[in-house]
């Protein structure tokens, strides 16, 4: 069951497609569990984190042999398999950078995942291309019930599933999607949507969630809260205010088709040719050019390349992944070296 | 005129602000009782202490410090939870309870004003059901059952009477 990294990164996501995939790059549904009669990861005192995490272990591994989920304990894993993890969205940043033990579990499609003693004791995750909520948390309802079935978790007629932030409390679940809004920051209306989303009591969180930056032009929409009305209704909910938002940066859009036509192609043609020339070039560059080429798809003014090409581009020209291509360290500069190599080769393969 | 609260005689002419734990105290006084207080503009005195002496004559106000729980299950204390952000154990729910309702009540009264149940979602298998989720639901059967007996739907009606006695055994 153990795993031995580096891995494959393909997950079923990274394919694309699904409702609305040309704005909607992936609909995510966590659910925050806690162990009863345990003390929270986040006490000062770490000694139930051990029998947490064997408790856990044991009750993954009497999952029906089909489910094949990888067990692997974070701790165990270098700096660099952490990272890789962290980019593919299997683990958050405070499960890579945490310290005690701590694991992950993932399905073969790495499509399910659950973080071990990281806020909570369990945060399980369903991850899917598209405006596809419900069927998130579908995938993760059915683990939930799995994992219910074997463990206790805290809870409480009056609270709900019991969490160490209450912030999380009740339901245990947090919606993300991860919008792609270029039209919107071109057009000057991103700050106008985001007054909205928090108004709709919704946060916009970075690209590797809560704590992180925003990249390229991507914007992870999440709830803010999490009880007092049902899972379903949370979900009809959030998909409401996303699909508003999807249906403005497509106005947008449009908008700069029509009347902006010729701004929209240099923008977009420019991102190409500096992705093609560069000799060095920053993640954070390489995620903003790579964002103008995936408007480019969408908008059909670029047919080379296709959502998931781009989907795919992004995810390896960041730090960990592109070291593992290397199949060595690199030091921040080498980095940028590699990566303009890296995407200069594949760019030329398009042609 | 705001007059020296110490002597009670004298105009106050230096006037110190403290703000603790979200509470507010003000103390005015002259110059002569901030000296004798050993309070000069030169020198940073303990100004919680004098404001302290200052709330035993007077400024004292009911709420001004929150009394500490302790969790007896995991030892977390409720000024730890205030500083971290973060609770030690799942009790602290129990050992906070009247605290930590209000403070996910007024996060949700913000979202839905006058929503009643603070969890209204699913539940694991094995734990007891919610009762005002359950009260609620007979409350609004048998409205839908006396809507139904106007409008003479009697087999909708009674299809109602089944389920509210079904769910008033559980």
């Amino acid at each position: 069951m153990d795993i031995s990294l580096p891995f494959d990164p393909a997950a079923a996501w990274l394919a694309g497609g699904g409702p609305d995939a040309a704005i909607a790059v992936t609909s995510r549904v966590r659910l925050a569990r806690n162990l009863a009669n345990h003390n929270f990861p986040t006490h000062p005192d770490q000694s139930d984190r051990s029998s947490v995490l064997s408790d856990v272990r044991n009750a993954f591994q009497s999952l029906p042999d089909g489910d094949g989920y990888t067990w692997c304990e974070i701790d165990r894993q270098s700096n660099l398999e952490r990272h890789l993890l962290l980019e593919s969205h299997l683990i958050s940043r405070e499960l890579a950078d945490g310290t005690g033990p701590r694991a992950l579990a993932f399905n073969p499609a790495k499509s399910i995942s659950v973080m071990v003693n990281e806020e909570d004791h369990l945060r399980m995750q369903a991850l899917c291309s598209g405006l596809r909520l419900k069927d998130a948390f579908a995938s993760v309802d059915q683990l939930d019930n799995a994992i219910a079935s074997r463990l206790a978790f805290a809870y409480s007629p009056l609270f709900g599933y019991l969490t160490s932030c209450p912030t999380n409390v009740g339901t245990g679940l947090r919606a993300s999607v991860m919008l792609h809004l270029p039209a919107l920051v071109m057009t000057s209306h991103i700050e106008k949507v985001f007054r909205a989303i928090y108004e709709m009591h919704m946060a916009v969180r970075g690209f590797y969630g809560e704590g992180t930056e925003a990249m390229g032009d991507f914007y992870q929409i999440s709830n803010q809260i999490t009880c007092g009305r049902s899972e379903n209704d949370i979900l009809a909910d959030m998909e409401a205010s996303i699909k508003a938002i999807i249906s403005y940066e497509n106005r947008a859009r449009e908008e700069l088709l029509e009347r902006e036509r010729p701004r929209l192609e240099d923008v977009i043609w420019r991102s190409w040719g500096i992705l093609e020339y560069a000799r060095q070039i920053t993640s954070e560059e390489a995620m903003r050019h790579l964002s103008n080429l995936r408007l480019g798809v969408v908008t059909k003014i670029l047919d080379s390349l296709t959502l998931e090409s781009i989907q795919r581009l992004l995810l390896l020209c960041q730090p960990a992944h592109l070291q593992q291509i290397e199949g060595h360290n690199l030091e921040s500069d080498e980095r940028d070296i590699a990566r303009a190599t890296f995407l200069r080769g594949s760019l030329s393969l398009t042609r | 005129m705001l007059i020296c609260q110490i002597c009670k005689k004298k105009q106050a002419t230096i006037h110190l602000t403290d703000i603790h734990n979200n509470v507010k105290k003000e103390v005015h006084m002259c110059e002569g009782c901030a000296s004798e207080k050993g309070f000069s503009l030169q020198s940073a005195a303990d100004i919680p202490q004098l404001l302290g002496l200052a709330s035993k004559k007077k400024v004292a106000s009911p709420q001004a410090v929150e009394e500490d729980i302790v969790c007896p299950v995991c030892g977390q204390r409720w000024s730890d939870f205030n500083s971290r952000g973060r609770l030690g154990c799942p009790n602290d729910y129990q050992a906070f309870e009247p605290r930590l309702r209000k403070l996910v009540e007024s996060q949700l009264s913000s979202w839905h004003p006058g929503e009643v149940s603070l969890h209204s979602g699913k539940v694991p298998p094995g734990a007891p059901p919610d009762l005002s989720r359950q009260l609620t639901r007979i409350h609004n059967l048998e409205r839908e059952l006396r809507q139904a007996v106007e409008m003479e739907h009697f087999e909708e009606a009674a299809r109602l009477k089944s389920e509210i006695s079904r769910l008033k055994v559980v």
